[in-house]
């Protein structure tokens, strides 16, 4: 506790102040600046975090990404942006790499929408489950998810840990962020394709994609006008061995999904913005403009309001 | 006469360009914001009006979407070919953060252009009326219902006066009821006072870029009932799924399926028009030709129902 000064700053730190931090990691903000090269957003946004105080107008964009992202990484404050921050890091880019594994988003699964699923030689969701999380929906959520991923895994904050354990059934992995952003393993998940239902999984992937996992499995689809397509599909989908259905997902969507070629813009943002980059959807003609977006100074960046 | 009012997104003008020759027969003069700052469609749907002799009004300084305030590539294309022609006026859209002094200038730039004063939420309605002096029946200004009411159209009361009022109530598809009164004002204009009228078709006066998924597919579908002092009525035909944003092909057969029970209904008062023919021909190949084209049969098949009424009525 050497900074001790910085502490009693950030332990006040106000609900809309709070706001304002957390909504600079989110989609718009990105989107803004990877398209128009400036972001109204931000702005606005880094004048309510009340972070220029601490740095100069000289210094760049991404040292003001760089110090919200420090500010949401403290136990308290800790939002679900971090936890998917160190799920892409750790997992994503540690363990796998954008060669070998694929990364989605905000997944819907029925009703619910899967935080992050991470496609590599199977396909595992993880559910985030931060401080500020309640825990009201968690069992519906994992009973979806079992449907289509073979292995689920929450990852959740200490206070969160014990409650669910609780809650989760064995097969469910629980993993826990610790203080120094490290994830620990609690338990394992359980690694079983045959619990996923094809026509859960069918409901869940995009039309085009479920053709490809059909026609790689040599099911033919008949000729038929493209309002009944859909169903026909889906009749021939839900024949499906869970397993090969499963198996196909992962090998198709890794393909549909694949996020390498974003790796040469990951590489030129700073590890703040790393996971909100793989997040959102980018043309290849946007990638400079983000990148240069990042590297323009606090006082040019200030004047985009 | 009727103006319908269009956001030119691409399906509006491509109704434009289809129904240019319908425009001219019935005497129809539509109203088109633009909104894409891709210029070729306004360009065709221009030029189709332009073709068969027909009138159109041409918003110079729109205020929604792409061009809301970068207009110089439009404002270009206008000058250099189309606002010359007689049958193209400059629509000037009169907004709240506009001067009476600001709309008089933009109003003279154009005094070649047959201007037409569009009445949206502007303040200053007596200002502007002193301002632009003797007003005669060769002074077209519109009024969008929602913001000029009485005492304000009355400025301009020796004008040549044109109300524009938005009969369709955007809903969440899956809100909609299967029949709702749509407008009568095709039917009483004239006993309101005006020398025309105009409505935003089947899509309404909110300006939205884009849709989510739908959860739910809708086609709307407007008629004039005969028995009903030739009120004018929509039917909102709603697929039967809506709980995910999966399948609008399958989604909009079901919807479509429910148009073709009330269409054969021997008691159907919906016009046959060339749009109907086309949503028939869909149901019986089973095809989904895309939202944008479904959205744009249903205004086609507005503005050929009010050219079948007022054609009827001569």
């Amino acid at each position: 506790m050497r900074d001790t000064g910085r502490v009693n700053k950030m332990s006040d730190l106000a609900t809309d102040q709070l706001a304002a931090i957390s909504r600079l990691f989110s989609s718009s903000v990105i989107q803004e600046m990877a398209r128009k090269g400036r972001s109204p957003l931000f702005a606005r946004l880094a004048s309510q975090s009340r972070l220029l105080s601490s740095l100069s107008l000289s210094e760049r964009v991404y040292t003001l990404f760089d110090a919200a992202f420090r500010l949401l990484k403290r136990e308290g404050y800790r939002h679900e942006y971090i936890y998917k921050a160190a799920l892409t890091h750790k997992i994503l880019l540690g363990k796998h790499s954008l060669q070998t594994a694929s990364m989605m988003n905000e997944f819907r699964v029925g009703e619910c929408k899967a935080d992050v699923a991470i496609l590599n030689g199977t396909a595992t969701v993880y559910e985030v489950k931060s401080e500020r999380d309640s825990l009201t929906r968690l069992e519906r959520q994992i009973a979806a998810y079992a449907t289509v991923f073979a292995k689920v895994y929450v990852i959740a904050a200490e206070s969160h840990v014990q409650a669910v354990a609780n809650t989760v059934p064995d097969f469910v992995g629980i993993l826990r962020l610790n203080r120094r952003h490290h994830i620990s393993t609690l338990r394992e998940a359980a690694d079983q394709p045959e619990r996923t239902s094809p026509s859960a999984i069918f409901d869940s992937i995009r039309i085009a994609e479920a053709r490809m996992i059909l026609s790689s499995l040599g099911v033919t689809i008949p000729a038929v006008p493209n309002t009944a397509l859909h169903s026909v599909m889906r009749d021939s989908f839900v024949k499906l061995d869970p397993v090969e259905a499963h198996a196909g997902m992962v090998r198709v969507l890794k393909r549909t999904r694949n996020l390498l070629p974003l790796s040469a813009l990951v590489d030129q943002l700073p590890l703040s913005l790393q996971t909100a980059a793989l997040s959102v959807p980018l043309r290849k003609a946007d990638h400079a403009r983000l990148v240069a977006a990042v590297n323009s100074s606090l006082q040019d960046a200030m004047a985009w309001a | 006469m009727y103006h319908p009012y269009f956001r030119g997104k691409q399906f509006e003008l491509i109704t434009i360009r289809e129904m240019a020759p319908h425009f001219k027969k019935a005497g129809f003069r539509p109203i088109i914001e633009p909104v894409r700052d891709v210029l070729s469609g306004l360009n065709k749907a221009l030029d189709a009006v332009v073709e068969v002799d027909g009138r159109a009004i041409v918003i110079v300084n729109p205020r929604h979407g792409d061009l809301s305030d970068a207009g110089a590539p439009l404002t270009d294309l206008l000058k250099k070919k189309f606002l010359d022609l007689p049958g193209i006026s400059a629509g000037i859209l009169l907004k709240h953060d506009m001067s009476a002094a600001e709309a008089v200038k933009c109003y003279q730039q154009h005094a070649s252009h047959s201007p037409v004063l569009i009445h949206a939420d502007f303040g200053e309605a007596k200002a502007l009326a002193e301002k632009l002096g003797t007003i005669t029946k060769d002074h077209c200004h519109v009024f969008f219902d929602r913001y000029c009411g009485k005492l304000y159209q009355k400025h301009f009361k020796d004008g040549h006066r044109v109300l524009l009022k938005d009969g369709f109530e955007r809903k969440r598809n899956r809100d909609y009821e299967l029949l709702e009164p749509f407008s009568d004002l095709h039917a009483t204009f004239e006993d309101e006072g005006m020398d025309g009228f105009g409505d935003f078709l089947i899509v309404g006066d909110d300006y939205s870029e884009s849709g989510g998924p739908a959860y739910a597919i809708a086609i709307h579908l407007t008629f004039i009932d005969p028995d009903q002092d030739d009120s004018m009525w929509i039917y909102h035909f709603v697929s039967e799924r809506q709980d995910t944003p999966k399948d609008p092909a399958g989604k909009f057969a079901e919807a479509l399926a429910k148009m073709m029970k009330v269409l054969n209904n021997p008691k159907s008062k919906v016009l046959e028009t060339a749009a109907v023919k086309e949503f028939r021909d869909l149901h019986k190949q089973g095809h989904f030709p895309g939202l944008g084209y479904v959205k744009k049969l249903s205004m086609n098949h507005h503005i050929e129902t009010l050219a079948d009424y007022f054609l009827k009525a001569v």
